[in-house]
């Protein structure tokens, strides 16, 4: 990575660091200013990492979509920018950062251990499916850990309601709340498989393969499918269906970290 | 009994374990290795070293486990299940004519309070105030009472899900068109070497081939573009099949009636000559696999071959390599092992000769190989539609959050109580939230 952009990087994730303390130092302590700090250290942090997407975007000639840490960045920035924009929609949700920042660290820093070297657009990235394919994708990951916050929230809530925690959304209010984030990210993963599969019969010449990647992509999908029946056709609520939201994540971390389990079609698009 | 079968179906908690099942059986199917997740070497070990549990892995791997009568008699019930579903809900709107939104109108929520003005007064604040707010209002008389009644959100909230459901049942047909009527092989082509399609191709179903046209094809002008020397940018060539000329590329792919041609595997071809006491031992153009590591070659019953090619060749003291991936400065190493032990290696010059061992080794040139995968897919269509369907329907169901309310504006004295009732069919604590927001707007436009 460019100088610049390693700067901006490791400003913005010291501003993701330093919010999840001031969370986190708010709920424990109970000392309500913190979160306001640590909501606009995140704000921070998004400015720089902003301008760090910028640079690589400059640096390599193409949008940072390929490989883990180019999807790392913009995975994140997209999560980042959706916290933000349900904070805007739905005050409350601010404190959902104390999820957000740490998990926004934990993946930027396994990106950087892949490496961060600058290469051209390969030849299978060259598609417009692929950016459709990417967009969604992280829309919905993005949409899924909000879900997995605001479960954890409720889950919290519940147990006590005292201090920050006392200033949480009301219970009812975190339950639909997780309905609307979990309902966003089941349209956006399908679209994210539909491209995902338009652009694969183009490469590949098939558009599904049981590739670990794709049955992962699809099991995610339909845990979150097996979530919202079970909500909305059960009438499942309270912590059964806030343990629902916590629980469904891992079906999406699996997908995201899975490339260990074996070799995967996904990370060696083209062979030469 | 076909109606206990139907009840069975209809039932949406049958839908839900049918799809538990699916999950369950998906997730523990991904824990075993297949012939994807480990290369090829490593599947064959597996199958020499551990062959109970090869056998467990050929028959419960993901692959494998969805090819299953099992599995496809599960998937076949959930698609039934969703069927009647689907078609029953159709059918419940068909008879009354009427969404499940006025039906079940699931949620409501209701504050009452008295306002110090009369009720033209309020009703004159109320009706802008809704409004503003994006209520699609109404009012009515009934008696001393006023009504207004407001709608609000995308009422297709029961379409959205009967649309998603259908693409959902669409997506399912997609997967038997493809599996009775596709067509998938690979290709392995040397450049400028003419072959029939139908013998050229390598697929599983030997059957399949006679479904291909009966064609001549070859591989032309193949070109590999490096960034930097190393970094893949771009490769592709010219396919020429039953007189047409076809260019093709990565995610380019060739089409010819109804086939595509997707390149997969794009890798150097050198032309390698041994002679033997001016004997003909060896005379093959080599397509090189593994680029980096080299490629074994069969040289007769004892002997074999390893053959590595550097492009870019450079040589520093005792170390040689590749300076890059670019076809610059073509050097072969040659090695000769017997029994698994080397006993002779060479380096050979594309286009000279050199002696290695009691081989006399030629290079004249080297070419491109290419793999293509051959594939027909008439469940694509099928299988596209059905995306672009369910995906409008899930997006018609999570814009919709269709709400109503009510507005009773009773004179009481000098003043009006106001009943203010609110309807949802999804969100109630956020309409609670809503309604709770709107009394108290009209309260402070009272006061003010």
């Amino acid at each position: 990575m460019t100088r610049y952009e390693e700067i901006l990087l490791w400003l913005s994730m010291a501003g993701y660091a330093l919010a999840f303390a001031a969370f986190l130092n708010g709920m424990v302590f109970k000392r309500e200013r913190f979160p306001v700090y640590g909501f606009r250290l995140i704000i921070g942090g998004f400015a720089c990492q902003t301008l760090a997407v910028i640079a690589r975007w400059y640096a390599t000639g193409h949008a940072p979509v390929m490989h883990t840490y180019e999807n790392s960045l913009i995975g994140i920035w997209f999560l980042v920018l959706i916290y933000q924009g349900l904070s805007r929609w739905f005050p409350p949700s601010r404190m959902f950062g104390v999820v957000v920042a740490p998990f926004s660290l934990l993946i930027l820093g396994n990106g950087l251990l892949v490496g961060a070297e600058l290469q051209p657009l390969e030849p299978a990235f060259r598609s417009n499916w692929l950016f459709i394919h990417v967009l969604f994708a992280w829309f919905s990951f993005g949409s899924y850990l909000l879900a997995f916050a605001d479960g954890i929230m409720y889950l919290l809530k519940e147990r006590g309601s005292s201090g920050t925690v006392a200033r949480l959304p009301d219970l009812k209010l975190l339950e639909e709340l997780s309905l609307r984030l979990i309902l966003f990210g089941f349209f956006c993963q399908a679209v994210m498989i539909g491209s995902g599969a338009i652009w694969a019969h183009g490469l590949w010449g098939r558009y599904w393969g049981w590739d670990p990647v794709e049955t992962w992509s699809l099991i995610s999908w339909l845990v979150y499918g097996l979530n919202l029946h079970l909500r909305i056709t059960l009438g499942w609520k309270g912590k059964k269906a806030a343990w629902l939201a916590v629980g469904s994540l891992f079906g999406i971390i699996f997908l995201f970290f899975g490339f260990g389990h074996g070799s995967s079609i996904h990370t060696e698009m083209f062979a030469q | 009994m076909i109606k206990r079968l139907l009840e069975i179906l209809n039932s949406r908690t049958s839908a839900i374990w049918l799809l538990s099942v699916i999950l369950m059986a998906l997730v523990a199917s991904t824990i075993l290795p297949n012939e994807i997740t480990l290369p090829p070497d490593g599947w064959a070990l597996l199958a020499q070293q551990k062959p109970l549990y090869f056998r467990l892995c050929e028959t419960f791997s993901t692959p494998y486990l969805v090819k299953s009568p099992a599995f496809l008699l599960v998937t076949f019930l959930l698609f039934l299940s969703t069927l009647v579903c689907t078609v029953n809900r159709l059918s419940g709107w068909w008879r009354y004519k009427i969404s499940e939104f006025t039906t079940e109108r699931a949620f409501s929520f209701a504050v009452a309070e008295y306002l110090e003005a009369g009720p033209d007064v309020v009703e004159g604040i109320a009706l802008p105030l809704l409004r503003g707010k994006g209520w699609d209002c109404a009012k009515e008389k009934d008696g001393a009472c006023r009504i207004i009644s407001g709608r609000k959100g995308i009422r297709l909230g029961f379409w959205g899900s009967i649309i998603f459901h259908g693409g959902l049942l669409l997506c399912f047909l997609a997967v038997p068109i493809s599996v009775l009527t596709g067509f998938s092989g690979q290709l392995v082509l040397t450049e400028g070497m003419t072959l029939p399609l139908r013998e050229a191709v390598d697929t599983p179903i030997k059957a399949d081939v006679k479904t291909l046209p009966s064609v001549n094809l070859a591989v032309e002008n193949l070109h590999g573009q490096y960034a930097k020397g190393r970094f893949k940018v771009q490769f592709g060539g010219d396919l020429v099949i039953g007189g047409k000329r076809l260019p093709f590329s990565v995610n380019q792919p060739g089409k010819y009636v109804g086939l595509q041609f997707s390149l997969q595997e794009f890798g150097f071809s050198p032309h390698l000559v041994l002679r033997e006491r001016e004997q003909v031992a060896f005379d093959y153009f080599l397509n090189l696999r593994h680029g980096e590591d080299g490629d074994y070659f069969p040289l007769n019953k004892d002997m074999r071959l390893f053959v590595l090619l550097f492009p870019d060749f450079i040589q520093q003291g005792n170390k040689i390599g590749s300076r890059t991936r670019e076809l610059k400065n073509p050097v072969l190493l040659v090695r000769i092992d017997r029994d698994g032990k080397p006993i002779h290696q060479g380096l050979v010059k594309i286009g000279a000769s050199a002696t290695v061992g009691d081989y006399q080794v030629q290079a004249p040139e080297v070419k491109n190989w290419v793999n293509l995968t051959v594939s027909r897919e008439y469940g694509l269509i099928v299988l596209i539609a059905g995306m672009i369907v369910g995906i409008g329907g899930l997006f018609i169901r999570f814009l919709s959050n269709e709400r109503c309310l009510t507005l009773q504006l009773s004179p009481q004295g000098a003043g009006t109580t106001v009943a203010l009732r609110g309807y949802s069919r999804y969100y109630p604590a956020f309409l609670e939230k809503e309604v709770q927001t709107i009394a108290q707007a009209l309260d402070t436009e009272i006061e003010r």
